[in-house]
């Protein structure tokens, strides 16, 4: 398949789920790939799985590794991983966190939170430009769930957000579950960040939208991508339509997968419900 | 504060550092609409470091799950993941020093008298298995015991095909060294029975 375009709703791609959607190719519109689980380990193997799957569906690409907001090095290997990946494959965006996973030579493998600084924007905008320039196009960043904020903070995060993507001249990727996490874990700050974000976040840097389940701890929401999307993480979902209009979205479910496919897609179709009727 | 500072002191909480968590907390926001503590918000991003890594052991170490049983294997990789942080973002390359945490449980040792070599084991086979095959180079691994490992890895397996329907170790035991080699053969790993002139002459190459 040739079209890189994605459509709709789709769905992030599960090694679980493979065998299933190659042998019966269900009716999802594209895929999403968690592409670092393609770049390292037994790449040849991978890249067979990626080359079925490409062949049937459009992909866009979703990257944890990257680090955007990291003051290490960057990744040079896996960026040039990526680029060459991204070439052959075609995908339709590549995505990637606005966060940071590294420091002093540990890899947290966590997206941890970035303070809403000016340097901060500076910094993860200039390493942005660099994937931009390797890639040879726009990437995505996303918006994460946060457990904490700090004193350091100048801007709220839509201003955040917004400030790194017109900075970096990149797109937007809202994950409406993290919206909807840190809405509810940091109400305490006055603003409600649904409003921060409508308020702030543009809706022409906007071109895919993330939904997920999160676990209630009690004391706070935990991103856990290990359970339905939640009612009212479907009710912003229809909010944020309402206010930025369509764009390709994806469920997202990394624990507790479903050995069904059919539960996920499912979760699929409701998505596509919510943007006909945006539509 | 600069963001390398930001980032070198919340990482080192992360990691476990306690003098990272406690100047991070410094800085982290308490509020009157929240029960949570800096030190507690730390805590949650430090939790989910370590719940990736003992994932990763999950994936790394199906056999020596199977040998220990769920409970006492996330009890052991949470032990591990706690006090080892990853250095590298490719998980693949966390745990190779896994096995040896088992030598710190001599009563485990007593029942299971081969799981660190079975642990040893699976981390030659895991990275075996991901090493991407380069034409004219093949990748191996070298592994001695006392025990059949490659029979106790392959029953323990969670995979009905490539495990034994029984195992008698007594049986197996000739008291003398085993030595193997590992390579790729398209998508399996196999372990072939060498002499300990190979064994000693690989080990010297690898």
């Amino acid at each position: 398949m040739s079209d890189r375009s994605v459509n709709g709703a789709g769905v992030g791609l599960r090694p679980v789920h493979v065998p299933y959607i190659l042998e019966q190719r269900p009716a999802v519109p594209w895929f999403e790939i968690l592409i670092d689980n393609f770049l390292y380990g037994d790449r040849d193997a991978a890249y067979r799985v990626l080359e079925q799957i490409r062949a049937n569906y459009p992909v866009a690409f979703h990257s944890v590794g990257l680090d955007v907001g990291s003051v290490e090095p960057i990744n040079a290997s896996l960026l040039r991983d990526l680029t060459n990946c991204a070439r052959e494959f075609q995908p339709a965006f590549v995505s990637t966190h606005l966060c940071w996973t590294a420091s002093a030579g540990y890899a947290h493998h966590d997206l941890l939170p970035l303070p809403f600084t000016e340097e901060a924007v500076a910094h993860c905008a200039a390493r942005i430009q660099k994937f931009q320039d390797a890639l040879g196009e726009q990437i995505l960043i996303e918006n994460i769930s946060a457990y904490m904020r700090t004193t350091l903070d100048a801007l709220s995060e839509g201003e955040f957000l917004r400030a790194v993507a017109e900075a970096a001249d990149c797109y937007l990727l809202i994950d409406i579950n993290n919206l909807y996490i840190n809405d509810c874990n940091h109400r305490e700050d006055g603003v409600s960040l649904e409003q921060d974000f409508f308020q702030h976040v543009p809706r022409h840097r906007i071109r895919q939208y993330h939904l997920a389940g999160f676990e209630d701890r009690n004391t706070h929401l935990l991103d856990t991508h290990g359970a339905p999307v939640a009612d009212p993480v479907w009710e912003l979902f229809a909010r944020a339509l309402n206010h930025w209009g369509p764009a390709p979205t994806c469920i997202e479910r990394d624990a507790n997968l479903p050995p069904e496919f059919q539960e996920l897609f499912d979760e699929v179709l409701r998505a596509q419900e919510f943007l006909d009727r945006c539509n | 504060m600069q963001l390398n500072t930001y980032q070198s002191i919340l990482g080192a909480a992360v990691a476990g550092e306690s003098a990272g968590a406690h100047a991070a907390s410094e800085w982290i926001r308490t509020t009157s609409g929240s029960t949570l503590t800096p030190e507690q918000r730390i805590a949650i991003y430090r939790n989910n470091s370590i719940a990736v890594r003992q994932a990763a052991l999950a994936e790394t170490y199906p056999a020596v799950q199977s040998l220990l049983g769920e409970t006492y294997f996330e009890a052991a990789t949470k032990r591990f993941a706690a006090r080892t942080p990853a250095q590298h973002s490719d998980l693949f390359l966390y745990g190779a020093d896994f096995p040896e945490i088992f030598r710190e449980l001599p009563g485990l040792l007593e029942q299971l008298p081969y799981l660190v070599d079975v642990a040893r084991y699976e981390w030659a086979y895991a990275e075996v298995l991901r090493t991407t095959p380069v034409a004219d180079q093949t990748f191996v691994r070298v592994f001695d015991s006392l025990y059949p490992i490659d029979r106790i890895h392959a029953f323990c397996l969670p995979r009905g095909d490539d495990s034994d329907d029984s195992l008698d170790l007594d049986a197996a035991m000739t008291g003398e060294p085993l030595y193997f080699v590992l390579y790729r053969a398209g998508a399996d790993v196999i372990a072939q029975a060498i002499d300990r002139d190979l064994f000693q002459k690989l080990s010297d190459q690898l």
